[in-house]
This record gives structure tokens, C-alpha cells and sequence, in this order.
């Protein structure tokens, strides 16, 4: 059994002219965390789909314990449906305000015709709401009795119910309060530990990002940029977007934020229609020399466990 | 979702409350017919015949001697059972139309969509009236031709409903968890537009039912001697001087009926419609 | 110490609901001095947005404030509409979460900061759009004379949010209340935005409101902070003071519960978030002690359920960090 779970080579999502994933190599390795960060519009919810297929990947391939899911046919497509899963960002709009919360929890049931019987469904069903931290009394309930935290927990025992082996945590938290995101994320973790889940962890919040993942991946406009160890990636940057990103994340520290000195980006991200000639961060980037415009670098180790498409370390060419 | 909240919040103001009670008795009227009318609708008595409103007779009696609120008391079957079955037909047809057709999109939603849009831009009542041609006069007939007149718009408020549903992210929650396209249509995207269609259904009784009595009216719709609202009011034309009671009472009866569900129609909407609920609701802080 | 350019005295905000009045607002007090930044925290439901709304009038017709709130000598609460219109703006400029709901997509940036300054002083059109460029170059908003003719929907979020800003001071204010105003930001962003405010201030000496749920932003850029929950000030003080030595069970949950992103261990070494159960209470049921009792992790006082904790001085802290809970001495100190 090889450690790697879920393997992307190449891989590209297109939105007509607009290049969402740009070409990403990406492991996630069996039992892991892998964080996946950068701000709105770096594709990187889009790969988070693409690698279950939820959008068409144009170009590449997910590989998925060894199963080619850009190739999966539709019964293949489905027997992956049951051992992944996905949690989203807003848990208001991810549930069906027409059916009660058993009923959301039990669909990938229904649909993958586990547990079968209304008895044992029940059971089942009753099980994950206790396994999240829910009141199994409440299945009968619908989603907008509950808060925004409680909602969440639906929408994980949801992706649950089917015994997945990997989950994409999609902005998990994003629109939670900070004692219910602190809830939330404290969840995932003893879950993972419980079921021996792998997660792709995808999150804006850096700081959430480490508290969650053992390894990171930093994405700016379609591409992975720099990926390695959460702490030597926060703690040790090797790319200059990484570098400014972790400068510009406030830390609830007043004297450290009046004399910490932050990296301010100038300008705009460009249209991932219409991106930079050679490394795409060149526009912004501080660090900026005179390969840049020229080359389109390539993930390169800079470190154990460390590697960064980043001219610094090396000029290379895609 | 919420059916008693809905029903509560529908019946907070008095017009609703008397569509509601003007449409229940229609439908009693309708289901008990026979027992109700104090004579025969149909038989004929010449000595009978243009009596004014007496207490025997409370709405008169036509030409041919016969009664004219046990006509109207029957025709309130003729007439609602027209409208429920060309509505069903409208809202079935119209609604899988709209379904797959915003579901799919692409060339699904284009055959479907200008199918119906060449439907939509005859004037209803030409469009409905060559299908009769087609058909054959007749209260079968007839069902089946408003009930195809009144499919397109079913079709697109359903669509546009559908279109954004499927874009709701509970839809790609359920895809990810591996529901097929029949799953998420029915269990997904079909609960979550009801509420314009309901609305949309009590509006179109009101026109269906209109529509019979336009058909029967020019001779198309129900026959001799079946009593029909549109046919009666055809009838008294001719008798409008000696004899108002002939087209009054029917016409009365089309002008209530369709006045009720369309009154019912609004009274809907407001419920339905979540923008204007929440108002109701009284506030919604978000703070 | 100069006079306050904006105090805010016991201010009361009540909802008529259907389920009876939800006291969104209880009793909130603070001072703003000139060219200093307070930071009102909160998360959702605490009353910290209301609060600012209530200030200017911008509630509606079914909430009832009362209470105090002078600005520049003058009494903001229960003024009519048009005095308070004059306020809007010219005194008190107003950014909110989302510059894309704020702006109106039909109109062009020079027509939307020309209405904010006309409803100041009479201006002609070559005046608006002279002040209009001037004011967009000064949000640092490159080639602003063309950036003028264009639609919300052509400009990035960042650049939308320095549009808002340029409006909100296209009449001088004296007080900015930020709301969430980098929230919807990307943190490079919000760095970007937090520096321009911070220029702007120091520039024209402005009070700043920075509303928030985000301690790390709180921490940069504030200088006095007030904790809100349930409506009420739990604890307020010297930025310092209050993230040095928290001193309401509240206020230590929410900095606890705060991942840190330069923890050097690896995230499967690290301890668990801090967290608090339950939910803030509903503002239409308060519970009759404090609010935060059903939550509390520390309870240690039979008060605690049946009578409220005045905001009170901290033992051994500076006089203007005061907490609202019975045991501040004993759990001072991280």
C-alpha cells in the first residue's frame, strides 16, 4: 500500500479563458493533514473540487489509491463518492432547508445503501450526530433550528456517515464565529485521529491552517507555489508571496504587532485569465529579479521538506 | 417546510381567510351538486320558461324552463373539474419541462425553452381554440387544450426557480456525496421550487376556469345540455333584455370563482416568497 | 488629555420582536479621544455593529434606543433625520464589511464620492472631480483621474474598500467608524487597508471606531479596546492592559480559542484550541445574572447567576481596565 492517497499530476481546470488550476503536482499522503492556503481566486477551492472530480478537470490527472478518477466511469465514480467526502463553507447554505438534519446525515447512507433498514439507519444516523457533538434527539429537526455551529457539525457527520478515507475541508470555519471555529477545528482533529482520516484542509486563515495541518501547500493564481512542514513554511518562508502572506496575518500580540514588520504587497492579483509572463508572483513581488519575466519556475527543495517555485533558490524553467 | 407556519401566516389577514372560505364552499358546491340543486339542471319545462327570480326559482329559469341556480350549482363542477384537470396538465407537463430544462441547461434547456416560447407567443385563447380545431369541440377536448396553452408558463417559472437551486451548494453537497442527477432533481431541486409554483397553480385555476367559459362561450368547450358558466352566459346573451338573471348568475359565478384564487394567488406569494416572509416575521437582527 | 470627540453614554438598543423586545444593546459606555483608535470586539450577536448603527440613526423603525452619545458637543440620540444626515459624513464617516452591497453598481466612483461631497457644500462639477481625484490618490488609488469613470464592479475588493473610504472622507470627519471594514478582505489586503486608516489618522487626526471580530487586527492598530457580549461591555482597557492580562473569563476564551500561526510545534504536538461551550444567550431571554454564566468556565461565585457584575476597576491593573465579572483579582494573569 503506497502512503500516498491521493496523487495530482499536471493538473488544470479551465473556466474559458480563465486558468483556475494551472498546472499542479500535488501528493497527499495517506493519514495526513495537508493544508492548503492562499487568498480568493488562487483556484484553490477549485482544486480542492477537481481533485474529486466535482469539477472537470481539463487537462492532468487525480489519481486516487491508485484508481485514475479522471478516468473513473460512472460506477467507479460512485464507489469513490462513498469513501470521499467534502465539508463546505457556510453550513447555512450546504443543507437542504427542506429536509431534517437525519435526513442529510443519512443520504450518503440512502444513496450508498449502507445500513440498510429504517432501524439500523436510525442507529446509524444517531451514532454520527453523538459522534459530533450533536443531541441525536434532534434529527428531526431542520437546519435553520440550529446555529451556524451546530450546522457545521451536520454538515460533518454528513461526510461521515460513509466512512470516507479522505475528506476536502473547504473553508471549514471561514464563517464561524472564533469560539465556534476553535470547536469546529478541535472536532476535526479528534476526528481524524478517531477514524484515521486524511484531509485536505483548505483555508484563507494561516493560523488556522497550522494549528490543523502537517504539511502546506501555498497557492497564488493556479499554482503551487511553495509546499512543505507547516511550522518551516510559517516559521521559515521560501517563497516571497509565502513570506508577505505569514507578515500580513495579525497576531493577537500588541506589542509584536506595533514593532513586527510587515511585508505590504503592492497592487492587485492579476487576472487568472491573463497571467504574468514567467512566475506569476513577479508583478508583486518584492524580490523580484532579472529572471523572472522570462522563466516559469518550477517546485524546487529548498530544505527538508521544504520546496518553492522560486528563482531565488535556483532559475528554473517549466 | 414549515407547512403549519405557512398556513398561519397565510390566514393573518381577512382576505385570504374569505378567498379561502369562497373557494371551499365552490369546491363543496362542486362535490355534492346534485343534492344541492333544487331542480333538475338539465330538464326542460316550457310553461315554464324566462321566469324571473322567485322564491321557487331563486335565479329565474332560462328559455327552455329550466333553473338557473341549479345550472350554476352544476356548473361549478363543469367548471372546476375543467380547470383542476387543464392546471394538472399544465403543471405536470410544465413543470418536468422546466426541471430538466434548468437542470441541464445547454441543449436540453434550448429544444425544451424555444418549444415552449413558440407555444407562448400565440395569444392564448388562438392557440387554445386550434387545438379545439384540431381536437374536436368538447369538455375533454377542452381540458387538454388550455391545459397545453398554459404548460409554457409552468415550464418557465419552474426553469428560473431551477436555475438557481441547482446552483445551491446543499445541490453539490449531495453530488459529492455520490447522488445521481434523478436523486438530487426529486429530492433536492423539486422540493426547493414549489413555492412559486403553488402560487403560480392558484393563479391559472383562475385563468383555466376563465378559459372554459371563454371556450364554451363561442361553443367550443362543454356541450348542450351539460351546464357550463361560459355556456350559460352565451345562452342569456340573447335574453339580456327580458331576462338578466340568464347571463348575471353565471357571469357572477365565473367573476367570484376566479376573483378567489386569484386573490389566494397574492395572499401565497406574499407567504412564500422569503424576502417578503421575513418581514412578516417581524425583524431579522444581524448584528 | 483633550475633550472626546465622541462619548458614548449608557446606550440602550431594544428590538420589537414577534417573541417580545430583544435588548440587542445594554448599557454600553465609551470615550473617543481625537486621533486614537478603539476597537470594539465582539462576535456575532454581542450588539458591537448595532451599537454604531444606533449612533447615526441607521436602525429601523422597529428598534428603540436610548441612552446618550455626544459628537462634538452636540447630542446624537434622538435627533431628527435630517440633523443626523448633516452628521453622517460630514462628522462621522461610516465604512462597512462589504464594498460591493455599499456602492451602488449603476453609478461611477466619481458620481458616488460626488454625492458625498455635495451633501456637504455646494461644489461644481469640475470642483467634484478636481476633490474626487484628490481624494482617491490620497486612498492610494493609482491613475485616479481615469479609475473616476469607472463601475464598482471594475475594481478589485481592495480597491472598492479605498473607494468607501474615500467617501467616507469626502467630508472631513472627525470620527471613522470602521465595521468589519477588512473582514471580507484577503489578509494581504487587509495589511494594505490597515496602513492606509492608520496614514489617514495620523494625517487628520481622526477617531477611529474599528469594529471587529479579530483580535489580530485589534491588537496592531488599536489603543483601547472593549470586549462586547450579549450587549454589554464585559471588559475594556489599555490595549495592552487587556491582551496582557485578560481579566474576564470571556475575554481569556476568546484570545484562547485563537490558533497562533508562529507556534513553532507541528500541528499533531500542539494542545487544543481553547473553547467555550454553548451559544451567546438570546437577546430577547437574557438570563437574569450574567450572560455569560451559562458559558462560564470559572462560575466561582454564587452571585454570578442572579445578580450582574458592574464593570468595575481590575485589581492591580491601570484604572481604566475595568471587567465585568465578581472575581477579576483571581484570574488576572495568563
Amino acid at each position: 500500500m503506497s502512503d500516498v492517497l491521493v496523487r495530482a499530476s499536471g493538473l488544470q481546470v479551465r473556466f474559458g479563458p480563465v486558468r483556475a488550476v494551472d498546472g499542479v503536482d500535488l501528493e497527499v499522503r495517506r493519514g495526513e493533514t495537508l493544508g492548503l492556503v492562499g487568498e480568493s481566486g488562487c483556484g484553490k477551492s477549485t482544486l480542492g473540487n477537481a481533485l474529486l472530480r466535482l469539477v472537470e478537470p481539463t487537462g492532468g490527472t487525480v489519481e486516487f489509491d491508485g484508481l485514475d478518477v479522471t478516468a473513473a466511469g460512472r460506477r467507479e465514480l460512485r464507489a469513490l463518492r462513498r469513501r470521499t467526502a467534502m465539508i463546505f463553507q457556510d453550513p447555512y447554505a450546504s443543507l437542504d432547508p427542506r429536509r431534517t438534519v437525519a435526513e442529510s446525515i443519512g443520504e450518503p447512507l440512502a444513496i450508498h445503501r449502507l445500513h440498510r433498514g429504517r432501524a439500523a439507519r436510525r442507529a446509524r444516523v444517531g451514532e454520527l450526530m453523538e459522534v459530533v457533538g450533536l443531541n441525536p434527539d434532534h434529527g428531526g429537526r431542520y437546519p435553520h433550528e440550529f446555529s451556524g455551529g451546530q450546522r457545521q457539525r451536520v454538515g460533518i457527520a454528513r461526510a461521515l456517515a460513509g466512512e470516507p478515507d479522505f475528506v476536502v475541508c473547504d473553508e471549514p470555519i471561514a464563517s464561524l464565529d472564533v469560539s465556534v471555529q476553535a470547536q469546529v477545528v478541535n472536532l476535526l482533529v479528534r476526528l481524524q485521529r478517531e477514524f484515521g482520516l486524511t484531509y485536505l484542509f483548505v483555508s484563507h486563515d494561516l493560523a488556522a491552517v497550522r494549528q490543523v495541518a502537517d504539511r502546506v501547500a501555498v497557492m497564488y493564481l493556479g499554482r503551487v507555489v511553495e509546499l512543505g512542514a507547516g511550522a518551516s513554511v510559517s516559521s521559515a518562508p521560501a517563497h516571497p508571496y509565502t513570506e508577505a502572506l505569514v507578515s500580513a496575518v495579525p497576531v493577537p500580540e500588541p506589542a509584536r504587532e506595533r514593532t513586527r514588520q510587515r511585508i505590504v504587497l503592492t497592487g492587485d492579483v492579476p487576472s487568472p485569465a491573463d497571467p504574468p509572463s514567467g512566475c506569476r508572483f513577479r508583478t508583486r513581488c518584492p524580490k523580484a529579479f532579472e529572471p523572472c519575466p522570462d522563466h516559469d519556475p518550477v517546485l524546487q527543495p529548498t530544505g527538508p521538506e521544504q520546496a518553492a517555485a522560486c528563482h531565488l533558490h535556483g532559475v528554473t524553467d517549466r | 417546510m414549515r407547512a403549519a407556519e405557512t398556513i398561519k401566516l397565510l390566514f393573518r389577514g381577512p382576505t385570504a381567510i374569505v378567498a379561502a372560505i369562497v373557494l371551499a364552499g365552490l369546491v363543496l358546491t362542486a362535490f355534492l351538486g346534485e343534492q344541492l340543486a333544487p331542480h333538475s339542471a338539465t330538464e326542460t319545462d316550457v310553461s315554464n320558461r324566462l321566469q324571473s327570480p322567485s322564491a321557487d326559482h331563486w335565479f329565474g329559469t332560462d328559455e327552455l324552463g329550466r333553473d338557473v341556480l341549479s345550472r350554476v350549482i352544476l356548473g361549478a363542477e363543469v367548471s372546476l373539474r375543467v380547470g383542476a384537470v387543464a392546471v394538472g396538465i399544465s403543471l405536470v407537463a410544465g413543470v418536468l419541462i422546466g426541471l430538466f430544462a434548468g437542470y441541464y441547461g445547454r441543449w436540453v434547456d434550448d429544444v425544451l425553452m424555444r418549444l415552449s416560447d413558440v407555444l407562448f407567443a400565440f395569444p392564448a385563447m388562438l392557440m387554445a381554440i386550434a387545438v379545439l380545431a384540431i381536437l374536436g369541440p368538447g369538455s375533454a377536448n377542452a381540458m387538454i387544450a388550455i391545459g397545453i396553452v398554459y404548460t409554457p408558463i409552468f415550464a418557465r417559472i419552474t426553469r428560473a426557480s431551477v436555475l438557481s437551486v441547482r446552483e445551491e451548494v446543499y445541490v453539490r453537497a449531495a453530488r459529492s456525496a455520490g447522488a445521481g442527477d434523478l436523486r438530487i432533481i426529486g429530492r433536492h431541486v423539486l422540493p426547493n421550487v414549489t413555492a412559486p409554483i403553488i402560487v403560480q397553480t392558484s393563479i391559472s385555476l383562475a385563468f383555466a376556469i376563465l378559459s372554459e367559459a371563454a371556450l364554451s362561450f363561442v361553443g367550443l368547450g362543454t356541450q348542450p345540455p351539460d351546464p357550463s358558466w361560459g355556456r350559460m352566459l352565451a345562452e342569456g346573451r340573447g335574453f339580456v333584455e327580458q331576462a338578466w338573471w340568464m347571463a348575471v348568475f353565471p357571469g357572477l359565478a365565473i367573476f367570484v370563482t376566479v376573483l378567489a384564487f386569484n386573490v389566494l394567488g397574492d395572499a401565497l406569494r406574499d407567504v412564500l416568497d422569503p424576502r417578503q416572509r421575513q418581514a412578516m416575521a417581524g425583524t431579522g437582527v444581524s448584528a | 488629555m483633550t475633550a472626546p470627540a465622541l462619548t458614548v453614554d449608557d446606550l440602550h438598543v431594544t428590538f420589537r420582536t414577534r417573541k417580545g423586545p430583544a435588548r440587542v444593546v445594554n448599557g454600553l459606555s465609551f470615550e473617543l479621544h481625537p486621533g486614537r483608535t478603539l476597537a470594539v470586539v465582539g462576535e456575532s450577536g454581542s450588539g458591537k455593529s448595532v451599537s454604531s448603527l444606533a449612533l447615526l440613526g441607521l436602525l429601523p423603525g422597529t428598534a428603540d434606543v436610548r441612552g446618550s452619545a455626544i459628537f462634538d458637543g452636540d447630542e446624537l440620540i434622538g435627533r431628527s433625520e435630517e440633523e443626523l444626515r448633516k452628521v453622517r459624513g460630514a462628522g462621522v464617516g461610516m465604512v462597512f464589511q462589504d464594498p460591493m452591497t455599499s456602492l451602488n453598481p449603476v453609478l461611477t466612483i466619481e458620481r458616488q464620492i460626488g454625492e458625498a461631497l455635495r451633501a456637504h457644500e455646494k461644489v461644481s462639477d469640475d470642483g467634484v472631480r478636481a476633490r474626487a481625484a484628490e481624494l482617491l490618490t490620497e486612498v492610494g488609488i493609482p491613475d485616479a483621474k481615469a479609475r473616476l469613470r469607472a463601475y464598482p464592479h471594475q475594481l478589485s475588493g481592495g480597491m472598492r474598500q479605498r473607494v468607501m473610504i474615500a467617501i467616507a472622507l469626502a467630508g472631513n470627519p472627525k470620527v471613522l467608524i470602521a465595521d468589519e471594514a477588512t473582514t471580507a478582505l484577503d489578509v494581504t489586503v487587509q495589511a494594505q487597508i490597515l496602513e492606509l486608516i492608520e496614514r489617514l489618522q495620523d494625517e487628520h487626526g481622526m477617531g477611529v471606531v474599528w469594529i471587529t471580530h479579530d483580535l489580530g487586527v485589534v491588537a496592531g492598530i488599536a489603543d483601547h479596546v472593549v470586549v462586547m457580549y450579549a450587549g454589554r461591555c464585559v471588559e475594556e482597557g489599555a490595549v495592552d492592559e487587556l491582551f496582557g492580562r485578560p481579566a474576564h473569563p470571556y475575554t481569556r476564551g476568546l484570545l484562547g480559542a485563537l490558533p497562533v500561526v508562529d507556534d513553532p510545534r507541528p500541528a499533531r504536538e500542539r494542545d487544543e484550541l481553547v473553547t467555550m461551550p454553548g451559544l451567546p444567550p438570546d437577546p430577547a431571554a437574557l438570563p437574569p445574572g450574567c450572560a455569560f454564566y451559562p458559558r462560564c468556565p470559572v462560575r466561582a461565585d454564587a452571585r454570578c447567576a442572579t445578580s450582574l457584575p458592574p464593570l468595575s476597576p481590575v485589581p492591580g491593573s491601570a484604572a481604566e481596565h475595568r471587567a465585568a465579572t465578581f472575581y477579576a483579582g483571581e484570574v488576572t494573569g495568563r
